[in-house]
């Protein structure tokens, strides 16, 4: 009985390099791993030959609008800061200068931690060490903690409504602006806390809320084109 | 006005210039993206997102490589990451049923549309390879550097998504000569 390649062994075939290190002498012989051979190779050539997709409608409209909106904001790029984000963002953005007291409360418990390995010097010296032990010295119960959680969902929380952005694209804009800030933010304090689970939950949040903002301006902008 | 004039319009700020050079790469950008992140709408705010950072970061491109390599790879870069971010969300989503529709009246267009769905039935990692490898034509070596992962890493993955797409595809031929039996 004929023992037939897998279809991931006939996928390596479709490389020359890899067609050279064997495998190839039992297409010759066999006609079933032959076919697959044959239809793998039309796939192949099918996916380079896939033509360009049509990018949607409306979408320079948003996209000019988003840079509009990100003219009066900070560099994007720029490191998030307490003193920045309070002289510049206004409220909302209040919730990004957190996650960098997110950051200063993860030092604070480790330097408070009974016992735990290192102290505060060692943290300024080593941030390798203190990223991989910061998330399992912070107490769930610890009230700084807690209290930086709270206020960075009321704080997100405290953004324009879907229906006020749909009427509103600056609007959208600028709280699209804001939103990718905060990711950013989020990101940042994620490097340095990854296990976070309020971290966690609060980036994929914020990206949510982003998608469904970026949403919502596409399709007021794309009504008023139709409209006009 | 040339491309290079373009950029450098665009640099200080000329809104026109920018409409230019995201009209000449739009298709191209959203293409990629398309076709790695494997969902419509997230295509479209990533190719958004793609070309904002573009322009916010237009001083940082020194006209070593072609706009278009550059644009290609931010596009790619901005399309992974957000497949990272939405990582763990998206594991807990099934992968979307393969059914093609049953009358075409072009064969080509049934075959791109096949193509389509079953790249877009494909899991983020395999499809993100096999879509800069056998669309995009990126070596091995430049997929690792795009993903941080091992060159090797990249081939076996692709091995991998071949094999899984060829199941899709076989898997959705099934389901439509099914149809065309019953129907």
């Amino acid at each position: 009985m004929v023992e037939h390649l897998t279809r991931e062994q006939i996928a390596a075939l479709l490389d020359e390099s890899d067609a050279a290190a064997g495998g190839r002498p039992h297409l010759d012989v066999c006609a079933e791993c032959a076919g697959e051979f044959e239809a793998m190779s039309r796939t192949r050539m099918a996916l380079s030959g896939m033509a360009d997709l049509q990018a949607p409608e409306g979408d320079w409209e948003v996209i000019r609008a988003r840079l509009s909106g990100a003219d009066a904001a900070p560099t994007r790029g720029a490191p998030v800061t307490w003193w920045n984000v309070q002289e510049r963002w206004g409220p909302v953005l209040t919730a990004a200068a957190i996650l960098t007291l997110f950051l200063g409360g993860l030092g604070v418990g480790r330097m408070l931690a009974p016992g735990a390995p290192g102290a505060a010097g060692e943290v300024a010296e080593d941030p390798a060490g203190a990223t991989a032990a910061s998330p399992t010295l912070v107490e769930a119960e610890d009230p700084d903690y807690l209290r930086n959680v709270a206020d960075l969902q009321e704080l997100r929380q405290g953004g324009p409504s879907l229906e006020q952005i749909a009427g509103d694209p600056a609007l959208a804009a600028v709280r699209l602006t804001h939103l990718d800030a905060l990711i950013e933010a989020s990101r940042e304090a994620l490097r340095e806390a990854p296990a976070d689970p309020a971290l966690n939950d609060f980036l994929f949040d914020v990206v949510d809320e982003r998608a469904s903002v970026a949403g919502q301006l596409g399709r007021t902008i794309r009504q008023a084109s139709m409209e006009y | 006005m040339s491309e290079a004039q373009l950029i450098e319009a665009a640099r200080a700020g000329d809104q026109h210039a920018m409409g230019a050079l995201y009209a000449s790469h739009a298709d191209r950008v959203y293409s990629v993206v398309r076709r790695v992140v494997g969902d419509d709408h997230l295509a479209e705010d990533v190719s958004q997102d793609a070309w904002v950072r573009a322009f916010e970061k237009l001083h940082q491109f020194r006209g070593e490589a072609a706009f278009s390599t550059w644009m290609h790879r931010l596009a790619v870069n901005q399309a992974v990451n957000r497949l990272r971010s939405q990582g763990r969300r998206s594991k807990l989503e099934t992968a979307p049923e393969l059914k093609l529709p049953v009358q075409e009246p072009d064969e080509s267009v049934l075959h791109q549309r096949q193509l389509a769905r079953a790249l877009d039935a494909l899991p983020d990692g395999y499809r993100t390879v096999l879509v800069l490898h056998d669309v995009e034509g990126l070596t091995h070596e430049e997929i690792g550097t795009r993903l941080g992962i091992a060159a090797g890493t990249s081939k076996s993955q692709l091995h991998k998504a071949r094999a899984r797409m060829r199941e899709l595809l076989t898997a959705g031929r099934a389901t439509t000569e099914d149809a065309e039996n019953h129907g």
